[in-house]
């Protein structure tokens, strides 16, 4: 069974890239994969960058390091240097190494913190997509397109169509314009759950009586598969995240027929009162 | 007052050296604590090394491998997968690291190396003892009581409320941790008491060796985050059981305080779990180069700082739980800034060796493999710290890899260079040396090949604690798990040591590590006998410890 | 060899000549502190910490409440002849806490001076002070518990945490209260029978001529004060 498994993987990945080939050559991991996944929005694209920036200082310090200890066992083992001297102090030295670290680290805060402004908050909004975790699925709720709402939940491995990546086919996408800027707001109707994008550069906890704020602009269309990220019980890794970015038009098609697919049956609306507790969102 | 300081403290009896069980169980001998907490740590890693052996045996192929509740019980098995995560780490950090570090070479050592003839209240020492062995028989009975408490370590609420884990389990746990933690309380009362009050004659705080100044840090550490620890959790066993609503929305509490409250005490425990290993490092580094410490001021008080500055940065294991931007913009600053006193540390070790006469016996490979590879494991965290890309970096492998390399690989590095240095001291017999560098090597390769391609795993975007993955993360997972075969196999190898070392290991002097061993211990017969320092050793005249 | 100890230093620095020199001296730092006495100021700081965690977390948890937080002056005021007062029997809790202090202080002086039967005394009056702390803080607990139906869940003043968080909190510190209680009635009796004069083998009384267990117990027994005086700040007058 494990066997047929790990010979069924590669097929399928190379099924579904044929698949997404035209839009967007992303959005889910690749096998063997070293990086990132490519960037989908201009978030992640900050972040692959910054991280270029924080990978060769991580480098530098390590090989700097390595170095050093490789000489240091090479010049200064017993045989090469009987004598030990009795140096213990150098105060240059000593003003440098603490000097030198503080500066490379300016270096590494100011990029981080203008990411993180970045990343927070966005001024312009076209739209608002409300994202609820549940034990053990997803439930999208669309206010300004009628408040239509659904439930996306995963289809076990015994009901995947060909092509179909394992753990993270849903039944109900979460269909989304590209090249948007889209608010997003999370809560939780039970315990703390995590919508994390990768691809996209989004990873915000789900808390159950407050409402959290993040935005996304998807590039191209494409689809982009995500996962929950914070443990919620025994079907935490169960519970993926497929986005389909589709182009305006097609967006807005699609909002006419969900509005059809997911109408209420009647009676008050689903949308999730915030719980007593709950924090403004200027908070 | 005069006589008092001098006489042994409690009116202890220098001729009294009970035998049988009464040695063990109402034990006033720092070292025989001391060799119980290092029995009681040793237990812990089969434990917990198990489990995590299980976890990596699941993780090594895509596709769920053990259905062990039978067909159709697969959430009973998840359940246990989040158990084995769960008790895992609890066991690594509080009955593994800790008890080896504090509760072992602290106790064995710190008196010891102060020239003192045990612990300021060697009863309550005891009793610090037992009360961890009973916190870890608690937690192994949470972990088999109705399902087990599968929530993480971090025990976040709402999973962790009774409503999404009803029964005794996680009550067990909580009570397991709050044994833990006063056993943890009371044997820094005593760390600090020893410390400040009973050293030698000469021994000012400035000469005392680098590993009783970490030893002392911690104490303070252990000491101001423990009980925060035990009000989190207080609160959330009331929650669970007499109605309060702290963490629970539904009754106007907040999910985040708890988060809050943990990391509070999070934080610094991460802190003093390794500060004893930078002591360690310091005292092998120092024996092997011939050479004393590289900027011994600087050094000491690096760790200061550090345990100081690290009660200010907790919030970095939060930054996607929707703080506020600017809060987060403080965080991320906070957490840089520790890097700077760790740099420190880094460097002045590579300079006490820089010009020394180094010989690599095997505590010193230990103490090579710890410096680099803690560095390997800061870096990440360097990277982590910044809240933008911890976007990309939260609750994915990249984290379980940093924290591994800087815990369960530069952490146990230090532990075993602590073994391997002192062994010959606490038995009298000394480690076979080539089965010992093939322990070395094995476990450099294998927690190597364990850990690092969990980075690439991370950066992928695979999520943490999860019992199946996607099948495109195959690959790592399959080496990873290789690296955990090697690794265990190793520490098998590592307790065949152990055990070669106490029946037929060579017969050790009081030194066996020449010129470079200045401290105290060095001073004493090995094994060290029952009572040591009934005369106080006068350190007047001697050189300064720098 | 053992060396002339250095606890007793001929003439001691002050201020901050005092610090640098008890840090740089060999043997002890704390001079004049006795090991239980330091040891007593430590297990201070982290229960200073324990206490500091339930305050906060009161706080965030008030600052949050969206149903509106009971009015403390109402729910703790007695009647007498059909004139509520607010607040009065906090009041004489904190009075009879203060005044406690005030008879450890006592208490420790006498104790200094070897008269056992004024420190005894005290001690034990210290001692019927805390307990009728306890016991009002009980006969508040049951007034709110049976009368008013105040439940750690539920109360019928406002907010629900409103009860979890005043149960949490005094029922912390009543619990260091009882102990201490205990604790000074140990010693009391120790003193009144004379265990320290004589250096009997027992839990405090080994070192003849030792006093400094009343002091020591007067440290924890100011911290529990202090502890109230923040606690009647932070709860009941906020």
């Amino acid at each position: 069974m494990i066997q047929r498994l790990i010979t069924l993987a590669p097929m399928t990945a190379l099924l579904i890239f044929g698949a997404t080939g035209n839009a967007f050559a992303g959005g889910r991991s690749e096998p063997w994969q070293m990086g990132f996944q490519p960037a989908g929005s201009p978030v992640m694209e900050r972040i692959i960058e910054f991280h270029n920036l924080v990978l060769v200082i991580e480098v530098s310090i390590v090989a700097l390091v390595l170095g050093l200890m490789c000489y240091i066992i090479v010049r200064f083992n017993a045989k090469a240097n009987p004598v030990p001297s009795k140096t213990t102090h150098n105060t240059l030295l000593e003003v440098v190494w603490t000097v030198v670290p503080l500066l490379i680290l300016i270096v590494v805060a100011v990029p981080s913190l203008k990411l993180l402004y970045y990343s927070d908050r966005v001024e312009n909004t076209e739209m608002t997509l409300k994202v609820t975790g549940n034990q053990w699925f997803w439930s999208y709720t669309y206010p300004d397109h009628g408040g239509f709402e659904f439930d996306s939940v995963i289809v076990p491995d015994d009901e995947l169509k060909a092509g179909q990546p394992r753990l993270l086919t849903v039944d109900n996408e979460v269909v989304l314009p590209a090249e948007t800027n889209i608010r997003l707001l999370f809560t939780s109707a039970d315990v703390i759950h995590n919508w994390g994008v990768p691809s996209l550069g989004l990873k915000l906890d789900t808390v159950a009586g407050r409402i959290s704020e993040t935005w996304v602009r998807i590039n191209k269309k494409g689809n982009y598969y995500g996962m929950c990220s914070e443990l919620c019980g025994v079907n935490h890794g169960f519970m993926p995240i497929h986005i389909k970015a589709v182009s305006k038009a097609d967006f807005a098609q699609w909002v006419e027929t969900a509005n059809k697919e997911f109408a209420r049956t009647g009676g008050p609306a689903p949308v999730r009162v915030a719980k007593a507790g709950a924090r403004d969102r200027d908070d | 007052m005069a006589d008092q300081e001098t006489a042994a403290p409690g009116g202890h009896d220098h001729d009294h050296h009970p035998t049988g069980w009464r040695r063990w169980l109402f034990s006033t001998n720092h070292k025989d604590i001391g060799t119980m907490y290092i029995v009681l740590s040793m237990v812990g890693a089969l434990v917990g090394g198990a489990m995590s052996f299980m976890i990596r045996l699941e993780l090594m192929d895509p596709g769920i491998q053990f259905n062990l509740f039978g067909a159709g019980e697969e959430a009973a098995y998840f359940q246990f997968y989040n158990v084995l995560v769960t008790g895992h780490a609890f066991i690594m950090v509080f009955f593994v690291v800790m008890p080896a570090m504090m509760g072992g070479f602290g106790n064995w050592f710190v008196p010891l190396m102060i020239g003192a003839p045990d612990m300021a209240f060697p009863r309550m020492n005891n009793i610090s003892f037992w009360l961890l062995a009973s916190a870890l028989v608690l937690l192994l009975v949470a972990a088999f009581t109705q399902g087990g408490p599968g929530t993480g370590w971090t025990v976040y609420p709402p999973l962790s409320s009774a409503e999404f884990h009803p029964g005794p389990a996680v009550d067990l746990g909580i009570l397991s941790l709050h044994l833990a933690g006063a056993s943890s309380v009371l044997g820094a009362i005593n760390m600090i008491t020893t410390i400040f009050n009973m050293r030698a004659p000469g021994m000012t705080i400035h000469r005392m060796p680098l590993f009783c100044w970490s030893i002392l840090v911690t104490a303070f550490l252990l000491l101001m985050a423990m009980p925060v620890l035990a009000g989190g959790l207080t609160m959330l066993l009331t929650d669970r059981n007499f109605g309060t609503a702290f963490f629970e929305p539904s009754g106007g509490g907040d999910p985040v305080l708890w988060q809050h409250i943990f990391w509070f005490f999070g934080h610094p425990e991460v802190y003093i779990i390794i500060l004893p290993g930078f002591g360690i490092v310091s005292q092998v580094v120092s024996t092997f180069s011939r050479k004393p410490i590289f900027g011994y001021l600087g050094m000491a008080y690096a760790m200061v700082f550090i345990g100081f500055v690290g009660f200010a940065v907790w919030a970095h294991h939060m930054y996607t739980t929707g703080l506020d931007a600017d809060t987060r913009a403080y965080f991320v600053s906070a957490s840089l800034v520790i890097a700077v006193p760790t740099g420190v540390k880094i460097f002045s070790w590579l300079a006490t060796m820089w010009g020394g006469s180094i010989s690599f016996r095997v505590p010193m490979m230990f103490a090579c493999g710890f410096i680099f590879l803690f560095v390997m494991g800061g870096v990440t965290g360097v990277a982590l710290a910044n809240a933008g890309m911890d976007i990309a970096f939260h609750d994915t492998y990249f984290v379980v890899a940093h924290f591994h390399y800087v815990m369960a690989i530069a952490g146990v590095f230090a532990m075993f260079a602590g073994f391997y240095y002192w062994i010959g001291k606490m038995c009298g017999r000394q480690y076979p040396r080539v089965l010992a560098r093939i322990h070395f090597w094995s476990f450099f390769i294998g927690v190597n090949v364990l850990f690092f391609p969990q980075h690439f795993s991370g950066m992928a975007g695979m999520p943490r604690r999860i019992p199946d993955y996607p099948d495109n993360y195959a690959g790592w997972n399959y080496v990873s798990s290789i690296g955990a075969f090697i690794t265990t196999a190793s520490t098998l190898l590592f307790f065949f040591i152990v055990w070669r070392t106490l029946s037929a290991g060579e017969k050790v002097p009081a030194n066996p590590w020449g010129e470079g061993a200045k401290t105290l211990e060095w001073t004493v017969e090995s094994p060290a006998p029952f009572h040591t320092f009934e005369e106080l050793p006068d350190m007047t005249d001697k050189q300064a410890a720098e | 060899m053992t060396n002339s100890n250095t606890g007793q230093v001929a003439a001691q620095p002050e201020g901050m000549q005092s610090i640098v020199a008890d840090w740089s001296s060999d043997q002890r730092a704390f001079k004049n502190v006795s090991w239980g006495k330091a040891m007593m100021w430590i297990f201070l700081l982290s229960d200073t910490f324990i206490f500091s965690c339930f305050l906060l977390s009161y706080m965030t948890v008030r600052m949050s409440t969206t149903i509106p937080w009971p009015n403390s002056s109402e729910i703790f005021a007695l009647s007498f002849g059909g004139e509520p007062i607010p607040l009065i029997l906090i009041a004489i809790m904190t009075f009879i806490l203060i005044t406690s202090s005030g008879t450890m202080v006592l208490a420790v002086n006498y104790g200094y001076r070897k008269d056992r039967a004024k420190t005894a005394i005290l001690l034990l009056i210290t001692a019927a002070f805390g307990a009728s702390f306890v016991g009002m803080q009980v006969f508040e607990w049951t007034k709110l518990i049976v009368e008013e139906g105040v439940r750690p869940w539920f109360n019928p003043f406002g907010a629900p945490q409103f009860g979890s968080t005043f149960f949490m909190i005094t029922g912390f510190h009543g619990f260091h209260v009882s102990v201490g209680v205990i604790f000074l009635i140990i010693i009391a009796r120790k003193v009144w029978r004379g265990d320290f004069d004589k250096g009997t083998r027992g839990f405090f009384t080994s070192r003849q001529g030792r006093y400094e267990i009343v002091e020591t117990m007067g440290l924890y027994w100011h911290f529990v004060d202090l502890v109230w005086v923040f606690i009647f700040a932070f709860f009941y007058l906020w």
